[in-house]
């Protein structure tokens, strides 16, 4: 009878602590099943990789950024965004993530939401849901904020052309 | 009895010519009161005669004292057991024997002990709803362990299939340039995002600028 209960508690103790590791990664897995949807995962290991191809790249900036990325996780659709988009910042735990910038545009909504304090912050996540798109964008390592926009002018010519090609692989 | 066949008995009996007989009529004899005087003297003999003869009795009780040697030393065999048992039913025991009377009698008492209580009956099938009881214990900290482990591996299979099997469109760059593609495209839609988060932060300052350049 000791024995039963002894493991009931371990399992009781275990179950929670397995499923709640991360609420995103747990977003990400249940639409991982959804044909609707594109995942794009890039895994810490690639990221090692890539800092060691962009190491004697000359733009710096994207180096040192780059450099701090550990993992990059999309998961998009074009069907139901908006659908998609209120499930996920509903989903979306608020008490570990502080939103950082939420934007309204022509039916475009757009959240920033971070995770850690400070400028360096754990995870940056990017919550898109238009009429067109539904995004989730997961950065996970040691972003620091003030890279990150002060990048975000630069990139934004290379960036669009990357967009383009992005469209086309879709 | 009269004198003269006392008399004569005695005479017999000196000589050892008695018969088992007479020679207890001669001790009858003397064990009443009224003895001739004549005869007095031979009477502390048969009065030693009936005492020999209780010393014959006494052998019964060395008997048992050795039968009850053999039963303290486990060699008695059942016969010398009954035999035992026997003497110490009846009521005269010996006075060196005396103190294992109790102990004999309380052995075939307790030989004799018939439990015939209804409490054992009620007790048993208590006992045995108990065995149920636990058993189905088991049974359900077996089934509770392999639904768990039986979770877990489907979890776990789950998992390890989600991966490949993923019915979504999943992209895993092959090489570090495209993961720096996607990674730089990615930044791109963030860079975009923030910018116009931006540029509504300013418009909305402007506007608020305004409002005051307005109400001044």
């Amino acid at each position: 009878m000791r024995t039963v209960i002894t493991i009931l508690a371990f399992v009781i103790a275990y179950l929670p602590a397995q499923s709640q590791n991360n609420a995103i990664d747990r977003f990400f897995s249940a639409y991982e099943n959804n044909e609707n949807f594109t995942v794009v995962f890039v895994s810490p290991k690639m990221f090692e990789m890539v800092a060691k191809a962009t190491n004697d790249s000359k733009n710096s900036d994207i180096k040192e950024l780059v450099k701090d990325i550990r993992g990059l996780k999309i998961l998009s659709t074009k069907k139901d965004p908006l659908k998609y988009y209120n499930e996920a910042s509903k989903k979306i735990p608020l008490n570990e993530y502080e939103v950082l910038m939420t934007v309204k545009d022509k039916g475009d909504n757009v959240k920033f939401l971070t995770k850690g304090s400070g400028d360096i912050v754990d995870e940056l996540l990017l919550l898109v849901g238009g009429s067109d798109d539904f995004v989730l964008m997961s950065f996970v390592g040691k972003l620091d904020l003030n890279k990150i926009s002060k990048l975000a002018n630069k990139l934004d010519i290379q960036g669009s052309e990357h967009l383009d090609k992005l469209k086309d692989k879709k | 009895m009269n004198k003269l066949d006392i008399d004569q008995l005695l005479e017999k009996f000196w000589s050892a010519e008695t018969t088992e007989q007479e020679e207890k009529e001669l001790k009858a004899y003397f064990e009443q009161a009224e003895i001739d005087e004549s005869h007095t003297y031979a009477a502390p003999f048969f009065v030693d005669f009936v005492q020999d003869n209780s010393g014959t009795e006494d052998i019964t009780h060395l008997i048992i004292q050795k039968l009850i040697g053999k039963y303290f030393d486990a060699t008695s065999s059942q016969e010398e057991e009954q035999l035992i048992h026997e003497y110490f039913a009846q009521d005269a025991i010996h006075d060196d024997l005396k103190c294992y009377k109790g102990l004999f009698r309380s052995f075939q008492l307790m030989g004799q002990v018939q439990f015939n209580k209804p409490l054992m009956l009620k007790q048993s099938p208590a006992s045995e709803s108990r065995i149920i009881s636990l058993t189905w214990i088991r049974v359900a900290a077996a089934a509770v362990i392999f639904v768990v482990g039986g979770l877990f591996l489907f979890k776990s299979l789950n998992q390890e299939q989600s991966a490949p099997m993923a019915k979504a469109r999943y992209i895993e760059p092959e090489n570090p340039e495209e993961a720096l593609e996607m990674t730089l495209q990615a930044l791109a839609m963030v860079s975009r995002k923030y910018k116009k988060g931006e540029e509504q932060l300013l418009q909305g300052m402007k506007t608020m600028n305004n409002a005051k350049g307005a109400g001044n």
